[in-house]
């Protein structure tokens, strides 16, 4: 065999740092979320809610312009339950990763979830706990619990 | 002339649609590509559930910062629950987007489909843009001397000034050209009226290039509706065919090549002009678009095309040919040094403008002449592939 030791080493990756942008229905949306409101996006043509918003509607393809506040409660569509950390190190606690969605709205966030394990079922009902400090991100939303 | 490719339908554009270009849009990459993608279905009149297929292009991922970005944005380009295909030859997408649309019509596969382009290159904020170009060197023999690509492009600009006596005024009268046409166009992001002074006297970054002799970092999205012969017939009096198409690729090794004539391009245009039944490119070529993402290069490519003598593209400046009351009016739009420069939008743009030409449609962009035929073109993968469409009232 051949010895294939690496002759060059390159470890520097192209970009370091991304600045993503929300869009302009977006970031209505985070700053929603950072005065702790959820909205959905609501389609004037079709009447589709959905999230995350966008300025189009994924189902008709029309322009997006209003946002609605959803008042009811979310619901757990599915969950699992994560043991190793992203390295593959043994987690001292487990942590619940849920599918969340709100009723006759279109998509569903992935977040945090956590309360009383008992409860814990694909349809539990869930509420969003914010965190003190905002900034206007999802994870201003530090989880949902199960109620 | 003989046609060089078997083609089952003939194929129109019917529709075009751009956003802004601008250096930080606030929308993101889906929905770039849903306004201009919106635009093109209501210039065709046509909405999304009359699109067979969508044919999407957009540079390296490395830029919007988010892998399998044509997955990501298909939902915007209107391709959720239809045949998409999103392809990707570097710079040279923009125009390779509708070749690859061409194919799916001219196969009879689709009868119409959307064509879109994306660029969101002010995502990668950290160093800059350019460093996205870190890898793309043969790791042996240049990445441990840490090229940047305008290097590259200098040491071609430079070869071609040296071997055809051109002058830095001459080639600065491209960007003056190109520029003042952009004040023209509304999508554009660095249309002005510079002098040549000003692009000799802007700051020097790469010798012989200075800083005006380079197009913007850009975020945009342009599209078109692609659409067989009968379905261009009902929908519209005016249908642009497209009539050629090109596209070749030279040796992945910049320093393989003559830097001061680009065969990639010479071998792609002459697909495309047989295709097209052209035998005298300068007589039949009514406007061009060329690809300039620096200035020598509009020269550079208006030799390539065969659009300008070998050496001539200069004194043509020079003259007025290429200006829009030329008897070649080039980059009416602005192009890349005017409108800007999302690499897959801007040459998409450019297939666009030729369209809105061709029509009568390019408001006080319009070229005096009447244009009948018209060609755009850009350029990419390692700088080394040619991107061509001929189209024709
Ligand atoms: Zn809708």
């Amino acid at each position: 065999m051949r010895d294939v030791k690496p002759q060059i080493r390159e470890i520097e990756m192209e970009i370091k740092a991304y600045h993503y942008t929300p869009g302009p229905l977006g970031l209505r949306w985070l700053e929603g979320i950072k005065k702790g409101i959820i909205m959905a996006a609501k389609c004037r043509k079709c009447g589709n809610i959905f999230i995350p918003p966008k300025i189009y509607c994924p189902k008709c393809f029309s322009e997006v312009e209003d946002l609605v506040e959803l008042r009811e409660k979310p619901y757990l569509a599915s969950y699992t339950i994560i043991y190793r950390d992203f390295n593959g190190e043994r987690l001292s606690t487990p942590v619940i990763v849920g599918l969340v969605r709100f009723k006759g709205v279109d998509g569903g966030l992935i977040h945090y979830i956590e309360g009383p394990v008992e409860k814990l079922a694909i349809g539990a009902s869930l509420e969003p706990v914010f965190r003190s400090e905002r900034r206007g991100s999802i994870t201003d939303i530090e989880h949902f619990r199960l109620v | 002339m003989k046609m060089n490719v078997y083609v089952k339908k003939r194929v129109a554009v019917v529709g075009a649609g751009l956003t802004l270009f601008r250096r930080r849009m606030l929308e993101t990459p889906q929905e770039l590509a849903w306004i201009a993608a919106k635009r093109a279905l209501d210039q065709a009149g046509l909405e999304l559930k009359d699109i067979d297929c969508v044919v999407s292009g957009s540079a390296p991922d490395a830029f919007d910062g988010v892998h399998l970005k044509g997955e990501y944005y298909s939902e915007g380009a209107g391709a959720i629950g239809k045949p998409h295909l999103r392809v990707y030859v570097g710079g040279g997408t923009g125009v390779f987007v509708p070749i690859a649309a061409w194919w799916h019509v001219a196969s009879g596969l689709c009868r119409r489909v959307l064509v879109v382009a994306e660029e969101k290159m002010s995502s990668a904020a950290d160093p800059h843009p350019q460093a996205v170009f870190r890898h793309i060197w043969d790791p042996i023999t240049e990445k441990p001397l840490n090229p940047n690509l305008i290097w590259i492009f200098a040491l071609e600009m430079h070869r071609y000034m040296h071997k055809c006596r051109v002058s830095k005024e001459d080639i600065a009268l491209v960007s003056v050209k190109n520029k003042r046409n952009a004040l023209d166009n509304p999508y554009a992001q660095a249309g002005a009226n510079i002098t040549v002074e000003d692009v000799l006297k802007s700051e020097l970054l790469v010798y012989p290039v200075n800083r005006l002799d380079i197009s913007p970092v850009s975020d945009g999205a342009a599209a078109l509706v692609m659409v067989s012969e009968e379905w261009a017939r009902r929908l519209t009096d005016t249908p642009i065919w497209v009539e050629g198409i090109g596209y070749t690729l030279d040796t992945s090794y910049w320093t393989n090549r003559e830097l001061s004539f680009p065969v990639y391009l010479k071998n792609a245009a002459e697909m495309a002009y047989k295709m097209a039944g052209i035998e005298r490119p300068m007589k039949e070529i009514d406007v061009a678009e060329p690809y300039d993402p620096f200035d020598y290069k509009e020269l550079h490519h208006l030799e390539g095309l065969g659009l300008a003598p070998r050496c001539g593209a200069a004194e043509m400046t020079r003259e007025g040919v290429t200006q829009r009351d030329g008897d070649l009016p080039v980059c009416p739009s602005g192009g890349l040094l005017g409108v800007g420069n999302p690499i897959a939008a801007a040459g998409l743009m450019k297939v666009a403008e030729i369209f809105w030409q061709l029509r009568g449609e390019a408001g006080k962009r319009q070229v005096k002449k009447d244009a009948v035929t018209g060609l755009a073109q850009a350029w990419g993968d390692l700088m080394q592939v040619g991107t061509v469409v001929i189209m024709r009232r």
